[in-house]
């Protein structure tokens, strides 16, 4: 292919608020007896066996997705960050599509009070600028959305 | 599911070209335009320009007017929209799995509480 895009990296920063505490927030997103419970998109599942976690700063962070048609997605990354109970970042792999690649995401565990905590999540993408050039031409309410997701 | 990604791979191949985007950039300005008016702006052929367009028709980035002679293009939104949605998925996907994180802390803790 002589056609090459032009990448360039791309913010999604998302927040949500829990009610629990930090150290059990950290648990959950860190120990695969609790992750396959939650991760994966809705109908998915993300089975135990297919997790593989190797907690520290270069350590594997595999899992394999299961779709509602038993179609398997495995993603092969590495932790980058380990800052228990505060920081933890990993890289995720590449997607399928030619105009986008996933960088790397951070979750970040705020304090907010003995029961509260906040998760900030990063996920810095890169994609090709193509998508960008097409949001400002202009084709609707979904470009708009894609903007301000893109503005982060 | 399958389809889907073909046309989105699809979609994206036929974007990869600098002159196709400006086609698609021109259309979306002028409506219908045809292959004679397409060629002007460009420094290519009539037949290079018609080669670009029957690409993005094949990915159904446009469509061609086929009573006319000069079967002037027209854009076609949807594949576009996909691709791009494609980008808003992952923002969904995320929050799917924080509403699903949430529940999940609820459940630990009410076992873990008991029945106080």
């Amino acid at each position: 292919m002589s056609e090459q895009f032009a990448m360039k990296e791309h913010t999604l920063v998302i927040e949500r608020e829990f009610d629990a505490p930090r150290e059990l927030v950290w648990k959950v997103w860190t120990d695969p007896d609790e992750v396959t419970r939650w991760w994966g998109p809705e109908h998915f599942t993300t089975p135990r066996e297919k997790i593989e976690f190797d907690l520290r700063p270069g350590g594997a962070c595999r899992l394999t997705m299961v779709g509602p048609d038993g179609e398997e997605y495995p993603s092969d990354g590495h932790f980058r960050i380990v800052e228990p109970p505060v920081r933890l970042s990993f890289g995720e792999d590449s997607t399928e599509h030619p105009m986008i690649q996933s960088g790397e995401t951070t979750v970040e565990l705020v304090q907010l009070g003995e029961s509260r905590t906040k998760v900030v999540i990063t996920s810095r993408m890169i994609c090709a600028d193509e998508l960008i050039g097409m949001a400002k031409i202009g084709w609707g309410s979904q470009l708009d959305k894609l903007e301000a997701l893109l503005a982060g | 599911m399958v389809a889907e990604t073909d046309q989105l791979s699809m979609t994206f191949a036929a974007l990869a070209d600098p002159t196709r985007r400006a086609i698609l950039a021109r259309l979306a300005e002028d409506g219908e335009v045809t292959v004679n008016d397409l060629a002007q702006p460009f420094s290519v052929s009539i037949q290079a320009v018609s080669k670009h367009l029957k690409v993005l028709e094949q990915a159904g980035l446009i469509s061609r007017v086929r009573r006319a002679q000069l079967r002037p293009s027209r854009l076609e939104g949807a594949p576009l929209r996909d691709a791009v949605g494609w980008l808003e998925q992952y923002r969904e996907i995320w929050e799917g799995r924080l509403d699903r994180l949430a529940s999940h802390l609820e459940d630990l803790q009410r076992k873990a509480g008991g029945d106080e």
